[in-house]
């Protein structure tokens, strides 16, 4: 059995991430409230986003998944906020390019952990789910 | 009794030899133990053979050719029909229709019977725990001709609630369609006292066997029920062909599903004249080789015995509860009493999907997500479960596999 695939993909900081998620909460006075849905598995998150003069300056997200897209999500979330909406989407394209290799993309830090999910390939629409609704509903 | 239990590890285990995809092995050399028989059950080589016999020795269309090799395969293709009918014990061949599987089936009766006997104001019976196959269907009939869906809820072990089913069939409902055997949970309905409810208050009833035919006893005259759907994929047969028994007079008095060749007696411009039962139902050239096939797997499964196959199951369901049982934080979702070798549960608050991406790391392929069955788990609360569903030629060593399998990811998570 190898193990060591596993150990990458569930990770520290995945794990971390997916056990204390950042702004895991429900704001439904947000400005803008986008849902992410996978009816395969039923993965369901919402996303909360608050903004000003066309920025998101502060980013909530709550439902359920997986600890792929539950971590995925909650990164997501935190570098949404100081975006505006068309960077925020131009961000996003570059995570889903980024992780299924279809282009060169400066990986900042926090996404180096999902670069495990490559070996998964059913997972991989796990890692994208909430930037897949940000690219197409925002 | 000694000398019994010999004669039936033999007879399981000469059987399990006859699957070569047990042998397969994933790209890290890992034995892959297969417990996703609710999907699709592996083939034993007769079946792969009598496809492969097909096409290289004999292929050509049925019923339509006087040639050697159209006579052949005319002939084996009802051979196999026989032998279902035999199968099932429906009183006669042509009651077998043909069909690509339960789903098909089912959207046959919906759009022919449903289409004809159901109106405005009528009920149509399901259960909550019915796969999306037969509940669309009847969702849609419903939403069509006014008529209202009726859904039996469950107890808290899983079963169905029987009072509610007494309460819930009146006069008004026209169709009672129920599953056998539960996919997501394993519960065995008591179809027999079900449809004989069913039949005082008038009610056609449809029986969902695509769970169950490949382990328990069907015999339709006995159980009177008026339809009764399956699929070959999930009882060792091929994929793209199942089943269809009806009792001949509806059959006759319903409208044709499909139009095409094959189904008529005489064509002219204006009007065309409808084949006898069972082609009628059968438009257009069928998947002769599945068919043909079908038969081997019937075949095959008498070979076993299903007395044989079900004493398995039984042991594999137990070796299974128990094993599993010892780990901590794991819950069964369906407790039924009454309940075949598929098991769904949750290992603490671990996502199903994780559970499964796990399990296949160590080889163990089980099936997690809601199982088509979506209103069961929002009835239960849960977005979807794990599921291991055995098939006979499972042994204790794959639920031992199972297990390890399980407190690895629980390691991974803590």
């Amino acid at each position: 059995m190898e193990q060591e695939e596993l150990n990458k993909l569930y990770d520290e900081s995945i794990l971390e991430e997916n056990r204390k998620p950042y702004h895991y909460q429900k704001m439904t006075d947000a400005d803008l409230i986008l849902e992410a849905y996978n009816p395969v598995c039923g993965d369901q998150f919402k996303l909360f986003l608050f903004t000003d003069e066309g920025f998101i300056k502060t980013a909530y997200f709550h439902g359920y998944g997986c600890a792929v897209s539950k971590a995925s999500t909650s990164v997501l979330t935190r570098q949404l906020e100081g975006c505006t909406i068309e960077a925020a989407k131009a961000k996003c394209r570059d995570f889903i390019r980024w992780l299924a290799e279809e282009a060169s993309v400066n990986a900042p830090r926090p996404w180096e952990p999902f670069a495990a999910v490559r070996q998964f390939p059913g997972r991989l629409s796990c890692a994208q789910l909430a930037w897949e609704t940000v690219v197409e509903e925002l | 009794m000694e000398k019994n239990h010999r004669d039936f590890r033999g007879i399981i285990d000469n059987a399990r030899a006859q699957f070569p995809n047990l042998k397969r092995q994933d790209h890290r050399d890992n034995q892959i133990i297969y417990l996703d028989n609710a999907a699709t059950t592996h083939k034993p080589q007769i079946v792969i053979d009598t496809l492969v016999h097909h096409y290289q020795e004999q292929n050509a269309n049925i019923h339509r050719g006087i040639h050697t090799l159209a006579i052949e395969a005319t002939s084996n293709y009802e051979d196999s029909r026989k032998k279902i009918q035999e199968f099932i014990n429906a009183e006669e061949s042509k009651e077998i229709i043909f069909t690509s599987g339960t789903t098909a089936g089912i959207n046959l009766v919906a759009q022919t019977f449903g289409q004809q006997q159901i109106g405005l104001g009528d009920e149509i019976l399901i259960s909550v725990m019915e796969h999306h196959s037969n509940l669309i269907p009847w969702q849609q009939l419903a939403k069509r001709k006014g008529a209202q869906l009726k859904v039996i809820p469950i107890t808290a072990c899983g079963e169905l609630d029987i009072p509610s089913v007494e309460k819930m069939l009146t006069p008004r409902v026209k169709l009672l369609a129920l599953t056998h055997i539960s996919n997501t949970l394993g519960t065995i309905n008591p179809i027999q006292e079900i449809i004989q409810k069913a039949r005082k208050q008038g009610a056609k009833v449809l029986i969902d066997a695509a769970q169950s035919v490949s382990s328990y006893p069907v015999d339709v005259q006995a159980l009177d029920c008026d339809f009764l759907v399956f699929s070959g994929h999930k009882m060792y047969g091929p994929t793209g062909i199942g089943v269809l028994y009806g009792k001949a007079e509806l059959l006759q008095q319903m409208p044709p599903w499909q139009f095409g060749g094959e189904m008529i007696k005489s064509v002219s411009i204006e009007k065309t004249l409808f084949a006898n039962l069972p082609h009628k139902f059968e438009a257009g050239t069928p998947p002769i080789a599945e068919a043909i096939a079908l038969g081997a797997a019937v075949d095959f499964i008498e070979s076993v015995g299903l007395d044989n196959i079900r004493e398995q199951n039984r042991q594999l369901l137990e070796y299974t509860v128990k094993a599993l049982e010892e780990i901590p934080g794991l819950i069964f979702i369906g407790k039924a009493r009454n309940r075949t070798a598929i098991v769904s549960f949750m290992l603490d608050d671990i996502h199903p999907h994780d559970l499964a991406t796990i399990l296949n790391q160590t080889g163990v392929a089980i099936r997690a997500g809601h199982h088509c069955t979506q209103p069961l788990m929002e009835s239960l609360g849960l977005p979807g479960t794990v599921r291991a569903s055995m098939a006979f030629y499972n042994t204790s060593e794959d639920i031992d596999q199972l297990k390890q399998g399980l407190l690895l990811a629980k390691k991974i998570f803590t």
